[in-house]
């Protein structure tokens, strides 16, 4: 079966065909958590972030007027909406009670210090980390998502991780197995 | 010796930090957002050309500006200003007709607006937290002492959706789906999500909350005999309407009416009124408010609308013929009925224990929205739910309406409870009477809440009895609701 690009199930959807939407909502769903979990580091919250943003970029839809720029308008609409919720969690969530927003860490701590160290990087590192690892998009859908050539994707990929490991390796787990 | 220089230990590592892989879940989001899907309808029901007017203006100044015509440009955006500036100095607010003209008949909203002067209070909506903070928070404040209740926007046409779904965010609340929202759900079906109906009496009335003094309870928990009412009354609508009326008079120039004249308006639009005694419908929110000041949800609007006496009797019947068993008589009644249910199943009675009824199901069951699933997909055609065996449902409907029945024949002092036995009276007769083994029926199920506002209720909407005159009559009951959730699924309203 063929896909349909982007901009025809835009066009589709502002005819008041839900069901484009709804294929847009679950092409897009995945790499639209990632961005929100880039700036929120929850994945509930991430979510929330992302459901809104498409209730957003639903109402708002006839507003877009570049249809083939769909993917950006909704990046631009989720970062907000991530950053309002991150402000809220701020205003409202007690210094003490913070460690219980942050997810969970798994049994195996390792991928707890690689949580923890994705977070430390930079907005821009941290967002290329989260869409290829935590939304599992190929250096080439990054490519196309972000505009750039993959060879630019796979640069910042590479100078992400480097960065991971110094920090990994800061945190004292340098060396730790064997 | 590895460390995290290596790159595939790093990159297996970040593969399996994030946990599972997403799964989008389409229909549960368009569940919880129907006003966007609603938006969404209604933006391309717009005539073609509106888009093209708006983008007018700009794409013609842009066009001067490209081709050097900028004194032109500058000229038009001038004069657009000045006409426009003399359009808002001379013209009459927005929605003057509203207040002035449609208020005495229309359902009083006290509580719709969104901003106030700060001489005013706004009062807190518990309802507005967003679902994290929600998720997050502790529940089951109780007050000790003086009960307090809150009246925050009014039971509208549609029940809160938060009411129907488990995790419904609060903006959705008071949008069912995308199709019904202008009809009025049927009294017995809001009544359902009542904790108790009270008569009371206005006795202080400030921008903050209104307190009442109890004259009766109609039915369910007593709120104590004086509770307050935290209350968000519509500041703006009120100064605006005050703008408009100093129009009407002759008045000309803007006019800022002060807060008292503001107020006194309030007290006017909402027929707040010392001594005035009321209906409140109100909810018990103990178990869910995470501000313990916010214990009960409620509305009076409904009582306005009619002589208290005759909305009393109304609301009285309704208990009395059942809360949740009102056969749904018209089409339009069914297909609300059969969007708030989670299923509907056509089921033969077997027997009444002490404090439940067991049913067995007949045929299948019939989903009006698709299922929630982890892993592959389940079929939500209609009729093709897998079989249950069986069902066991409280006799808490019956129970309401014996109790409902007993308060009616007594008078009760506020605070005092109906007796025990002559409820159980009550309700062995009305159980005795209507439910018999072997009886069959198609029952309406409703969602059922996980965070335990209605964890005390039966999850039963509604319940047709087979016709003793037409044997015929569910299975055209039936039918007709498969028809309606086809339709349904065929225009994407889920």
């Amino acid at each position: 079966m063929i896909e349909q690009p982007d901009h025809r199930l835009v066009e589709a959807a502002r005819s008041g065909d839900t069901e484009s939407f709804g294929e847009l909502y679950r092409r897009h769903y995945p790499t639209i958590v990632g961005v929100a979990y880039a700036v929120l580091a929850d994945r509930h919250l991430a979510e929330d972030a992302a459901q809104e943003a498409f209730a957003i970029a639903c109402r708002d839809l006839g507003r877009l007027r570049r249809t083939d720029k769909f993917t950006n308008w909704l990046w631009g609409i989720c970062r907000n909406v991530a950053r309002d919720l991150a402000r809220a969690k701020r205003r409202h969530v007690r210094a003490d009670s913070l460690p219980e927003l942050i997810d969970k860490p798994s049994k195996d701590g390792l991928s707890a210090a690689v949580r923890e160290s994705v977070q430390r990087l930079p907005l821009a590192a941290r967002e290329i980390v989260m869409l290829r690892y935590f939304s599992n998009l190929s250096h080439a859908q990054i490519a196309e998502t972000l505009g750039i050539t993959r060879q630019a994707v796979h640069g910042r990929l590479v100078r992400a991780r480097r960065r991971l490991a110094e920090d990994l390796r800061r945190s004292g787990l340098h060396g730790r197995e064997s | 010796m590895k460390d995290y220089l290596d790159d595939d230990r790093l990159e297996k590592a970040l593969n399996s930090a994030f946990g599972p892989p997403l799964e989008p879940d389409f229909d549960g989001w368009r569940q919880r957002h129907p006003e966007a899907i609603a938006a969404l309808k209604a933006h391309a029901d717009l005539p073609a050309g509106v888009p093209v007017l708006r983008r007018l203006p700009s794409a013609v100044g842009g066009w001067l500006v490209n081709h050097r015509r900028v004194s032109i440009a500058s000229a038009c955006a001038v004069g657009t200003l000045l006409i426009l500036a003399a359009w808002i100095h001379h013209s009459d607010p927005p929605g003057k007709l509203q207040w002035g003209v449609t208020q005495p008949d229309k359902e009083v909203a006290m509580n719709s607006q969104t901003s106030r002067p700060e001489s005013l209070p706004r009062a807190e909506h518990p309802q507005r937290e967003s679902t994290a903070t929600k998720r997050k928070s502790s529940v089951g404040h109780e007050r000790p002492g003086a009960t307090e209740a809150v009246v925050p926007p009014p039971l509208d046409p549609a029940p809160p959706q938060a009411a129907l779904s488990s995790n419904a965010p609060s903006k959705s609340d008071h949008v069912v789906g995308a199709a019904s929202t202008a009809r009025r759900i049927p009294l017995s079906v809001r009544l359902v999500y009542l904790s108790s109906v009270v008569r009371a009496k206005m006795v202080d009335i400030t921008p903050k909350h209104v307190e009442f003094s109890l004259t009766k309870v109609l039915y369910g928990t007593d709120p104590g005999e004086i509770f307050r009412v935290p209350c968000v009354p519509d500041v703006d609508g009120a100064r605006q309407a005050l703008r408009t009326a100093l129009r009407f008079d002759g008045t000309t120039g803007p006019y800022n009416p002060s807060d008292a004249e503001v107020w006194e308006h309030v007290l006017t639009m909402n027929r707040f009124a010392k001594g005035r005694e009321v209906i409140l419908l109100l909810q018990d929110r103990r178990e869910t408010a995470i501000n313990p000041e916010y214990q009960w949800w409620g509305t009076w609007e409904d009582s306005l609308r009619s002589p208290i006496d005759r909305y009393q009797k109304k609301i009285l019947d309704v208990f009395e013929s059942g809360l949740h068993l009102t056969p749904p008589d018209n089409p339009d009644d069914l297909a609300i009925y059969i969007q708030l249910s989670e299923k509907i199943v056509r089921a033969r009675l077997v027997k009444i224990a002490d404090d439940s009824i067991q049913w067995e199901l007949v045929g299948k069951v019939h989903y009006p929205w698709p299922r929630r699933s982890v892993g592959p997909r389940q079929p939500a055609e209609a009729g093709d739910g897998p079989p249950v065996e069986s069902l066991d449902f409280s006799l808490e409907p019956w129970r309401i309406r014996a109790e409902a029945i007993v308060r009616r024949g007594l008078t009760l002092q506020p605070g005092q409870s109906p007796p025990e036995d002559a409820v159980r009276r009550q309700l062995s007769l009305l159980v005795g009477q209507e439910l018999k083994p072997g009886k069959e029926a198609v029952l309406f199920l409703r969602h059922q809440r996980k965070d335990g506002l209605h964890k005390t209720r039966h999850p039963m909407l509604g319940i047709v009895y087979a016709d003793p005159v037409n044997p015929r009559s569910l299975d055209q009951l039936e039918s007709s609701v498969v028809e309606i959730i086809e339709k349904r699924r065929h225009e994407g309203v889920r």
